[in-house]
């Protein structure tokens, strides 16, 4: 035993052991919360409103969304994954660019603890535009495979790196011309500075190739989000991104920032 | 009229600059304060190592100034109060320096009990590598260089975090225990201790005059109670006995019989608080079961590797 009180690398037993009591090792059963309830509602400044190469014009956007996301266990590592979403934008003084945005998602969600707690996603993914919040005015619809991988690096408690990439194949659309496949790797970066603010900053290539007329763009994104998680079921968050967009039909080109803000809420149950 | 307010202006500066003074005055009086500690309890050897005096053996209500080091003995325990209303109870075999009051502390061996109420501007318990951060706070913390890190939040949130390692911090909560190796380099996540089983057998608490804390320990045990009742938290039979890090597989007899309040007469070798050598030895009940890890009981003790 060392002076200090050290024994096979541990704190050896001294006649005075009952000073700081006996700790009981409770288990503590936390019950896992597979529905998701969430309401959000992002405003932010645009610079390029309909994503043209020249004559931009900017706009202020509200972008609510509605989703409900059902993620029952099946094992301990292979999740099901169904969710709903709703998202309308509405332009400031474009009003013509008002759009809703349905998704409808069924899946799975497959972790590899022992490949460095890789996550595995296969979702089928239907999406439905309409004019503004006429639900029933359609102008777009698509069936599409979704396939993604996702391999985070964790540095410490607070801080993890990801890595990933993201297939989504067109597999139907009842208007061909803005139908398209996209193929997608990106870098994320996450801090938690206090335990109730977060920053993430991610980058992302996405090559986009449409089915039609033999398009293809390549668009640089990258965004930065501070939350601030208020309550557990209260958050506020800052926004921004960039993109860059080079298309090999330069009338397709653009530029675009955005920054604004957000304020969101979440229950689980 | 202009006169009249020339002739009140020098009045107002000197009225002024007495009040500044006074509140000066009465600032830094305040901040000299929790600089020092008294000794207000004392249980065999103590002794106070003040910076360029030789040691000298303490005595109730010495005044223990910043900087300086207290140190007990074997089946020694002493409490220090700070003007703050903080105070530290020290175990046996403990060396233990302040500065800044209770600002920082710094456990350089052994165990103590660390109460810092709210307003008190909270503190920081140097351990090695790892900072544990307080406010509001009552806590155990048992510290052996080179081995062994305990942290145990009786009430309050402290946020332990380690200093060479950015973003490597942990909260432990009411309730909570984290066992580190002091020279980690991340902190694992803390656990649920019985609050209510450490409240019983602790001397540090029992050998002592209640805490100024003790109804919000109360109610985190009332928490506990309620946990238990809806099964959100459940009894093992993974007990560490005092201090170290060995945990022992108790069967549920030995559980109940530990439950009992002990006091400082206890003797070591009663059934219900295991005498120094029975740390480390397995107690298996007589039909094993399996435990809630799902490792076999029967034979098995936990070295905890953190």
């Amino acid at each position: 035993m060392t002076p200090e009180g050290v024994e096979d690398g541990h704190a050896a037993a001294s006649p005075n052991d009952a000073d700081i009591g006996q700790q009981e090792i409770l288990k503590r059963v936390t019950q896992y919360q597979p529905l998701t309830f969430s309401l959000a509602s992002p405003i932010f400044y645009t610079s390029n409103v309909a994503l043209t190469r020249s004559g931009e014009v900017s706009d202020v956007v509200i972008a609510p969304v509605a989703a409900v996301y059902y993620q029952p266990r099946i094992t301990k590592t292979l999740y099901a994954n169904l969710d709903a979403r709703e998202q309308i934008f509405y332009y400031g003084k474009y009003h013509s660019f008002d759009f809703g945005s349905l998704d409808v998602e069924a899946g799975l969600n497959y972790f590899l603890p022992q490949f460095h707690n890789l996550i595995l996603r296969g979702e089928y993914d239907f999406n439905r535009l309409t004019l503004d919040d006429r639900l029933g005015d359609e102008f777009f619809s698509n069936h599409s495979l979704i396939f993604s991988a996702e391999l985070p690096f964790r540095f410490s408690r607070a801080q993890q790196l990801s890595v990933g990439v993201d297939t989504n194949i067109s597999v139907g659309a009842d208007h061909q011309f803005p139908r398209r496949n996209d193929y997608e790797g990106y870098l994320g970066y996450s801090v938690n500075l206090t335990r109730a603010f977060t920053i993430n900053a991610v980058g992302r290539v996405v090559a986009r190739d449409y089915h039609q007329n033999g398009r293809t763009d390549v668009s640089e994104i990258i965004s930065a989000t501070a939350t601030y998680r208020l309550t557990d079921w209260l958050s506020v968050s800052a926004i921004s991104s960039f993109a860059h967009s080079d298309s090999n039909q330069d009338v397709f080109d653009y530029n675009v920032g955005n920054v604004g803000g957000a304020v969101a809420l979440q229950a689980k149950f | 009229m202009k006169r009249a307010i020339r002739s009140t202006r020098p009045g107002l500066v000197w009225t002024g600059v007495v009040l500044l003074s006074l509140i000066a005055a009465a600032r830094s009086a305040i901040a000299a304060q929790p600089n020092e500690a008294t000794i207000t309890r004392i249980v065999n050897e103590v002794q106070v190592h003040a910076a360029q005096t030789a040691p000298h053996s303490a005595s109730i209500n010495d005044k223990v100034r910043d900087g300086s080091s207290v140190q007990t003995g074997m089946d020694s325990r002493t409490e220090l109060s700070f003007a703050d209303q903080a105070l530290a109870r020290l175990s046996a075999n403990t060396i233990f320096t302040f500065n800044e009051g209770t600002r920082n502390l710094d456990l350089a061996s052994g165990a103590m009990l660390l109460r810092v109420p709210k307003g008190a501007g909270g503190a920081k318990i140097s351990t090695g590598a790892v900072t544990a951060a307080i406010t509001g706070t009552t806590v155990i913390v048992e510290y052996h260089p080179h081995a062994c890190l305990k942290f145990i939040s009786l009430e309050g949130t402290a946020r332990l975090y380690l200093k060479r390692r950015w973003g490597e911090s942990v909260l432990v909560r009411p309730g909570q225990m984290l066992i580190t190796n002091p020279d980690a380099k991340s902190l694992p996540d803390p656990v649920d201790i019985d609050l209510e089983r450490l409240l019983k057998t602790a001397l540090l608490i029992n050998d002592f005059p209640p805490l100024g804390s003790q109804n919000l320990i109360a109610k985190e045990i009332e928490k506990q109670q309620r946990a238990k009742s809806k099964r959100s938290m459940i009894d093992t039979n993974l007990v560490i006995f005092g201090k170290g890090t060995l945990v022992s597989l108790t069967n549920p007899a030995q559980m109940t019989a530990a439950s009992h309040p002990i006091t400082a007469s206890v003797t070591p070798g009663s059934d219900a608080i295991p005498s120094s050598t029975d740390l480390g030895t397995i107690e298996t009940p007589p039909n094993p079961e399996p435990t809630p890890t799902g490792l076999p009981a029967a034979n098995y003790t936990v070295d905890n590797p953190r």
